[in-house]
């Protein structure tokens, strides 16, 4: 079974969801998480867990931002709260990890560190620590995450949604007294990007989203899990991209073209 | 107090391990050819690093090596034999972001340290214990914290802790910074990043701002530090120059060894040790998210350029006392009457005027614009080979 998770909306229709093709929604909450765009106060995640589960699907929660010293008790509070009810937490910081292992629920910890885990050898060793799956680096190529995917099992592929540039501490926009989200482009105009201040720091996003296209096919012979990023507030619109990777990934002929993000560089 | 604070500085080749430790660093941390995030810096090969071992050692300094690249599958199949070169080669410690480095050595190199990269972005004492318990010797904590929440770390756990104090600072959390892979196509996590955090950006209304970051300067933490039994003060730079490591690492060794030896730092002390810098940094500075998330105050110019200062000279290549003159590698313009001075070890630095130039042959010379060039100045104090001549202005 090829199962397929996406970023939710909160108070969207979650057995439309379910329906369209996925296995589970993810939620980023935000407090404890970059984004990437449609956030979960954790009133509204402790709502939609409820219904998202009475629709059938598995319901995990995006806390993957850095803990700052002072931050842990937060983060550890909300992970006692849940950790019954959740199917699961993607993680990036070791905080999360370890306050996971104090609660005896490592099956529930998903690693999702887009630039370290780049190679069979990083994620085989996540994986010995006893994590429920890794999410493989979007900065991989294509035939390398093949390769990943081909070698392990437990992990997870990134296939349509905004590809996160940076993470900081520090807040860009209110800096030069700027709204939170703002749109720039690079002296030559090549490359266009999202600039999204949250309440701990800012990510930068490529205003392209990443499509993976033809390489969900080619992914689906060895990976188990797929991911969407959320991209829209617009129900349908997520809705039908869930339709779209379903699609793909349930695919057996291989005659698609489009090709997306670092999967397609040498 | 615990043990005594380390000072650890950058080196991009042997000629800067040398220097590093020649000018007062407690321990020299370099790239190797292989598996290190500077592929621009010279880097050393094997020999070159059992040479640094055997040089530093002569001034009681360890070197580390950075194996700090973010692998791929291909970059670690010669990745066992290479940390078993390391430790044969004298290496006290591997500074390393990879947990499947980081095991492999514990297993095949088990003399090495492990040093968790500040790669790790590792900003509270949670995350430190899981390195703790993933048998990491030291933690390299990321810039992003603030002195409050490192004393708060330090206090939570019995880890040896790392801290920048110099040098260039990233935008993001380091490693976690792709901007320079999609802008540059140059994977700054495997040693390429072209700082596309520096350029300008503009908005479609006309608003232009910029990413890129002062450099830090946490010389006024000091105290703190030591107070709070920091393990390691780490100097950012491997790119920098050898006269840059001169003249940084020997300022932060005089404020450190002045802190030990009376219990605080005076302005008095602050000014020498600004005096001691000169005028190698380039850019502007700030002591970085120490005393809180910095604003614009902690952020470049859009599209400001580095400064470039014509202060070094020339490289002090011998002395002779008896006509207390010296032979010098010129570097930079001079002319005679220009004032100068020598940055050496530990020396008194005393501006003097230039006089009685002369080339190989002796002839007079009043002014030197040939880079490389071998000449002979009066040199009223001592200076040794291996010492700086960097220009006065008055």
């Amino acid at each position: 079974m090829k199962k397929l998770y996406t970023e939710g909306i909160p108070g969207m229709d979650y057995r439309k969801l379910k329906e369209a093709g996925a296995d589970g929604v993810l939620m980023p909450v935000s407090d404890f998480s970059f984004g990437p765009q449609i956030l979960y106060t954790p009133e509204q995640a402790a709502l939609d867990l409820k219904r998202a589960k009475d629709s059938g699907l598995e319901v995990y929660f995006k806390v993957n931002r850095f803990f700052h010293e002072g931050d842990t008790g937060e983060i550890g509070a909300f992970l006692q709260d849940y950790v019954g009810s959740a199917d699961g937490f993607y993680y990036t910081d070791p905080c999360v990890y370890e306050l996971l292992k104090d609660l005896g629920a490592l099956d529930k910890a998903v690693m999702e560190d887009d630039t370290m885990l780049a190679s069979t050898y990083e994620i085989s060793s996540v994986l010995e620590e006893g994590v429920r799956r890794v999410v493989v680096s979007p900065e991989c190529t294509g035939e390398e995450v093949l390769r990943i995917g081909a070698s392990l099992k437990n992990t997870e592929v990134l296939v349509y949604g905004p590809l996160c540039l940076s993470k900081s501490r520090r807040k860009f926009l209110s800096a030069y007294g700027m709204p939170a989200e703002l749109n720039v482009s690079d002296p030559t105009g090549e490359y266009s990007l999202t600039v999204r201040e949250t309440p701990f720091g800012t990510a930068v996003y490529e205003k392209q989203i990443l499509d993976a296209g033809n390489w969900i096919t080619r992914f689906s012979e060895v990976f188990d899990y797929f991911q969407i990023r959320n991209f829209t507030a617009d129900e349908d619109a997520l809705i039908d991209t869930v339709r779209y990777v379903r699609k793909r990934i349930d695919l057996e002929e291989k005659t698609l073209s489009s090709l997306g993000g670092f999967y397609s560089h040498e | 107090m615990s043990k005594r604070i380390e000072l650890l500085a950058p080196a991009g080749d042997l000629e800067r391990v040398k220097v590093a430790a020649r000018y007062g660093a407690d321990a020299v941390y370099c790239g190797g050819k292989e598996l290190s995030l500077r592929t621009r810096a010279g880097n050393l090969t094997i020999e070159e690093i059992r040479e640094a071992v055997r040089y530093a050692g002569k001034y009681g300094a360890k070197i580390y090596v950075t194996v700090n690249m973010i692998p791929r599958d291909e970059d670690v199949h010669e990745v066992r034999r290479y940390l078993e070169d390391l430790e044969d080669a004298g290496v006290s410690a591997i500074i390393v972001s990879s947990r499947y480095i980081a095991k492999l050595c514990k297993k095949a190199a088990p003399e090495m340290e492990v040093h968790i990269s500040t790669q790790q972005s590792v900003t509270n004492s949670t995350g430190v214990k899981y390195w703790q318990s993933f048998g990491a010797d030291r933690v390299v904590l990321a810039r992003e914290c603030t002195e409050e929440e490192i004393s708060l770390i330090a206090s939570h756990t019995g880890t040896d802790l790392e801290v920048f104090i110099h040098g260039g600072m990233c935008s993001g959390y380091s490693g976690r910074c792709v901007l320079s892979n999609y802008m540059s196509d140059r994977d700054a996590n495997r040693g390429g990043c072209a700082q596309s955090c520096r350029w300008k950006y503009h908005d479609d209304q006309g608003h232009v701002i910029s990413f890129g970051s002062k450099d830090l300067d946490a010389s006024g933490h000091i105290p703190f530090f030591i107070d709070h039994g920091i393990a390691s003060l780490k100097i950012e730079g491997r790119m920098k120059t050898a006269f840059y490591l001169a003249s940084v690492v020997r300022s932060y060794r005089y404020l450190i060894d002045t802190y030990y030896k009376t219990g605080t730092l005076s302005d008095e002390d602050y000014r020498k040790a600004k005096y001691i810098m000169g005028s190698v940094q380039n850019r502007e500075t700030y002591d970085g998210f120490l005393r809180g998330i910095p604003g614009k105050e902690g952020l470049i110019e859009p599209g400001a350029r580095d400064t470039v200062a014509q202060d070094y000279i020339a490289d002090i290549v011998s002395y002779d006392g008896e006509s207390k003159t010296a032979l010098i590698r010129m570097r930079n313009h001079l002319e005679e009457g220009e004032w100068a001075e020598v940055l050496g070890r530990d020396n008194r630095i005393t501006p003097f005027e230039i006089r009685g130039m002369r080339d190989e042959e002796g002839t007079r010379k009043t002014v030197s614009n040939r880079p490389m060039e071998l000449l002979r100045i009066e040199t009223p104090y001592e200076c040794e080979s291996g010492d700086y001549l960097r220009r006065v202005k008055l």
